[in-house]
């Protein structure tokens, strides 16, 4: 019942999130279909919707696109992986220490401000034509919204919960495990949702300027040979891979900072509290399987409690 | 003192063990928990005086109350009494230590409950000990007894998120007496929940503090409260924090709420209340 209720919700927020937006892309296909059968714009310029739909669905038919599709994606990701992986190996001495943060901030602001993108020539003539050049170009534009984002995180864990941690005589490893690195999570992931987005900008303008294969490289050729709809399938194929990168990045963030997204915590209490009762039964406790027997007379219990926790723990 | 207390006889154990021998075994477990806090002063950077030459002690067991308006250092009192922060002067001694850093053997209650948001009520609860090395069934039993104690039976896996401000006040509460100490300094306690809720967190309060007896310093500038959970209220002025004035509450124990409808606690609230607005010349008026 529970479940079909959930379904339910979920059906219509899916109703919600997916209704309006298709609504205004049928909008904007009819004016794009408009745009060109009144000749407002050229077709050499645009090339009608079905053009490119066409065109889509000859390059996905086809073995040859693979290989390109393969190349970006693959850049894309371990680009990301170094560049992100990078950022938080970085943001957590920094985040720690106020030595190592004063250190790294003038070259980290530098970086910020340095449009990455001129680094990618360089990058080229260095690591050559091959993956590894674009792979350099995506980890190097990549890494400032994680490492900044992580730092962020940790710099401002609550005060009163720092406190809180320190009255309790919590090292400064099980500060950092057990209180900034998680309240930094959520930082965190919005920093890795935008380095996943430029990573791939990173490996497209890698294949801009030279590449033995990659969508960015596709879509060079496509435009050189004025085949317009080819290369608006190719950006249609990007677009896809953009998605697809972008909802894997949500779907771990849902895992991992799952306390901010309700459905997930009422679940996840609902597991714990099954797996507590089924502890609870299994070491032949009282209060059997369901964890939760109202019978029991709440005095007993009270007196109970009071034995257990007073129980004076010796240093 | 504490010997005369409410000596619930333990569930199949020995009938005449009190709760004071149950949490202090050993000859020498009165001894456990004395507050003594002579001559401190506080200065701020900036030469703001937060405190200024305080001094006063609280036996084993004793509850004493701090009231005052804000900026009369009350706050700040609690966390020297922590460790939290360095004093300018003076010496305070808990369990007849010298005070020089956070310690183990005492506990703090913030005005903000300060859950993990990513750790369920029961999860919070054993924080203290998951720090000091590790929550085995025991551990958790403890803590689930605790919320059950506190009222919150059937929210023990409930993340913070999901649970009240009063919910969230009483897990804070549970987590506290799972550090397991003598001393327990609490700092507003209820100050972020409702009038309705702050009452009944009170009277639990009181039933824990009966249950444990551990030395406990309340800051609160609600008198009532003060009162109704106090062995002794201290009054302190503001600017610099000074104590104007120590009433001693004459009440027994165990203690009902409904003590605070009689005349002799009417009057005791009054004298208090008294004092503080003679004192209160430094209230800027907020």
């Amino acid at each position: 019942m529970r479940g079909s209720r959930a379904l339910r919700a979920t059906g219509r927020g899916l109703r919600f999130a997916v209704l309006p937006p298709l609504i205004l892309l049928v909008f904007l296909i009819a004016l794009w279909e408009l745009a060109v059968t009144q000749e407002w714009v050229s077709e050499v310029t645009l090339p009608q919707p079905e053009d490119v739909v066409t065109s889509f669905a000859d390059l996905v038919t086809s073995d040859i696109i693979w290989n390109d599709v393969w190349a970006t994606f693959y850049e894309t990701v371990v680009g990301f992986l170094v560049g992100a992986g990078l950022g938080i190996a970085l943001a957590i001495p920094s985040g720690l220490s106020n030595t190592m943060r004063q250190m790294l901030r003038p070259y980290a602001i530098s970086l910020q401000v340095t449009p990455r993108i001129a680094i990618a020539p360089i990058v080229i003539a260095w690591f050559g034509f091959g993956y590894t050049s674009k792979i350099v170009i995506a980890a190097i534009i990549a890494f400032f919204p994680v490492y900044v984002n992580t730092l962020t995180g940790m710099i401002t864990v609550d005060e009163d919960e720092r406190e809180m941690f320190r009255s309790l005589g919590a090292s400064r490893a099980q500060t950092f495990t057990h209180l900034m690195l998680p309240s930094s999570l959520p930082v965190m992931f919005a920093g890795l949702k935008t380095a996943i987005g430029l990573a791939l900008i990173g490996a497209v303008v890698g294949e801009f300027i030279s590449a033995q294969a990659g969508l960015g490289l596709l879509i060079q050729q496509f435009s050189y040979q004025l085949a317009v709809a080819d290369a608006f399938a190719v950006l249609l194929i990007l677009t896809l891979m953009g998605l697809l990168l972008y909802g894997l990045m949500e779907f771990l963030e849902r895992i991992t900072v799952f306390w901010l997204h309700d459905s997930r915590l009422v679940a996840k209490s609902r597991r714990r509290a099954a797996r507590y009762g089924d502890r609870l039964a299994a070491t032949g406790g009282p209060r059997g399987a369901g964890g939760k027997q109202r019978g029991e007379p709440p005095a007993l219990e009270g007196r109970e409690g009071t034995r257990v926790y007073s129980a004076r723990r010796e240093e | 003192m504490h010997d005369h207390g409410p000596a619930p006889a333990e569930p199949g154990g020995g009938a005449a063990a009190t709760v004071t021998d149950s949490r202090r075994p050993g000859p020498a477990s009165a001894e456990h928990g004395p507050i003594i806090v002579s001559g401190v002063t506080k200065e701020f950077e900036g030469g703001v005086v937060a405190l200024d030459d305080v001094s006063f002690a609280a036996a084993p067991g004793e509850f004493v109350s701090i009231v005052g308006p804000s900026g009369c250092g009350k706050s700040t009192m609690l966390r020297l009494i922590a460790g939290l922060i360095p004093r300018s002067a003076g010496t305070i001694a808990v369990n007849g230590r010298e005070v020089t850093k956070p310690r183990q053997d005492v506990a703090l209650m913030f005005q903000r409950p300060t859950l993990l948001p990513w750790k369920t009520a029961l999860q919070n609860a054993a924080l203290p000990r998951e720090l000091q090395g590790g929550v085995d069934r025991a551990t958790e039993r403890e803590a689930y007894d605790l919320l059950n104690l506190l009222g919150l039976e059937g929210f023990e896996h409930t993340y913070p998120r999901h649970l009240s401000g009063g919910m969230q006040q009483r897990v804070a509460l549970a987590r506290l007496l799972m550090v397991g100490v003598d001393v327990l300094l609490l700092d507003e306690p209820f100050a972020a929940v409702d009038q309705i809720t702050r009452e009944r967190l009170n009277v639990e309060l009181l039933d824990v503090y009966e249950r444990t007896r551990a030395t406990a310093v309340l800051v609160t500038h609600n008198i009532t409260e003060a009162v109704l959970l106090a062995d002794r209220v201290i009054v302190m002025t503001p600017r610099p924090g000074r104590i104007a004035e120590t009433l001693r509450v004459p009440f027994g124990r165990p203690r009902a709420p409904e003590l605070a409808k009689e005349r002799e606690f009417q009057e005791l609230i009054f004298s208090a209340r008294e004092r503080l607005e003679h004192g209160d010349h430094g209230e800027d008026g907020r």
